[in-house]
């Protein structure tokens, strides 16, 4: 058995790069917990040494793994629902390509989306309004708020 | 903008409305709409990735709470580790306990042995005291013979003792000698149950459980590495 204060040292040094990729893959903080919790709860059951520069490596592997189990366990409509790859095509990247890809399309948003597109973009991504709520919010149709958002994604993929 | 334009276009805001009322929609009906070409597969593919982006981003203003996560792991899957070691503590008092009282019981067996030598049957008595400690350790009761004394009948306890000076008395006890190749060893402590009963092998295979130390015999010497 792992003395626990192996296990306690590992945890925190890891458990916040671990649970900010399972927010990211996820969109239910307590599932994205939950991900990393079974992961070091596996450890402690395997008796895992865990030593060494592939640690994080690892352990940020068998984070993504969970993330992407969960919503291959999701119902079809739910993964639709919360934005979720339908398919497993995405999934080839490494982590390191993944965050990258992200940070570039934030990085992309911050500097090439402007008004009205950004609000919309805006509403929509970070505070997960829905259409038709966008469009009572800003007083335009949800053909209106369709057509900007279809021109923000247009705009981010000439950038990619 | 030409037809086909358009019907992208047309395609790509069904399924935005999909994502507005997905409970009005059959999976087969989502599936086809993402599915219809490659535009819109291509559409709901960058809004996978453009929720992921936003989702990483929200989340480094929000940095977990490690202490919290520790705590709840802990409650989760220590705590109830920690239940079952408690109760091997108490099993393992208890055994104590009733090792405690076997040796008790050795010790006025013995007394009665000695104040009524000649008069009553010493070894009926030495059998009752195999016969107690056997509840605790069967090795120690099966292996005492009639003819052994009373005091090598019963296992000696080394609490928390020094190797040095416990393997010293275990040596002595089978006319061997003491040989430390590792020095540090000396004064390692270790909690033993010594059956004298039990052969110098046997001993020292219980022994072998000991982390941090391997004794091996070599003709008439214990040597600790």
């Amino acid at each position: 058995m792992n003395d626990n204060s192996i296990l306690e040292g590992l945890f925190r040094q890891h458990c916040g790069k671990m649970i900010h990729l399972a927010r990211t893959l996820l969109h239910d903080d307590a599932e994205a917990q939950d991900v990393v919790q079974d992961v070091f709860a596996r450890l402690l059951e395997n008796d895992y040494q865990m030593t060494g520069s592939k640690t994080e490596a690892y352990l940020m592997s068998a984070v993504r793994n969970g993330c992407l189990n969960r919503i291959r366990n999701m119902q079809l409509r739910e993964r639709f629902k919360n934005l979720h790859p339908l398919g497993e095509a995405d999934e080839t990247h490494s982590i390191e390509e993944l965050l990258a890809e992200l940070d570039r399309i934030n990085a992309i948003v911050e500097a090439h989306i402007e008004e009205p597109q950004r609000t919309i973009f805006r509403l929509r991504f970070d505070e997960e309004l829905t259409f038709q709520q966008i469009a009572t919010r800003l007083d335009m149709s949800v053909g209106t708020v369709y057509k900007y958002l279809r021109q923000c994604i247009s705009r981010i993929k000439s950038f990619i | 903008m030409t037809s086909t334009a358009m019907e992208t276009n047309n395609n790509i805001d069904r399924l935005l409305d999909m994502l507005d009322h997905p409970e009005r929609y059959s999976e087969q009906e989502i599936l086809d709409a993402v599915n219809r070409g490659d535009e819109t597969r291509e559409f709901y593919r960058r809004l996978t990735q453009v929720a992921r982006a936003r989702r990483n981003q929200r989340t480094l203003s929000q940095p977990a709470d490690v202490d919290k996560a520790w705590e709840q792991f802990e409650q989760t899957h220590l705590a109830p580790q920690r239940r079952e070691r408690l109760w091997i503590r108490v099993a393992a008092t208890v055994i104590g306990i009733l090792m405690m009282s076997g040796i008790a019981w050795a010790a006025v067996c013995t007394m009665r042995h000695i104040t009524t030598t000649g008069q009553s049957k010493p070894k009926t008595e030495i059998t009752a005291t195999a016969a107690i400690g056997d509840e605790i350790d069967s090795l120690a009761a099966t292996a005492v013979p009639d003819t052994m004394a009373a005091e090598d009948a019963v296992p000696m306890v080394f609490d928390n003792t020094p190797l040095e000076q416990m393997l010293g008395e275990i040596a002595a006890y089978y006319g061997m000698t003491v040989e430390f190749q590792n020095e540090a060893a000396r004064t390692l402590r270790f909690h033993f149950v010594w059956n004298k009963g039990e052969g110098l092998q046997k001993v020292l295979d219980n022994m072998s459980h000991f982390e941090s130390v391997t004794i091996e015999q070599t003709g008439n010497r214990l040597i600790v590495q």
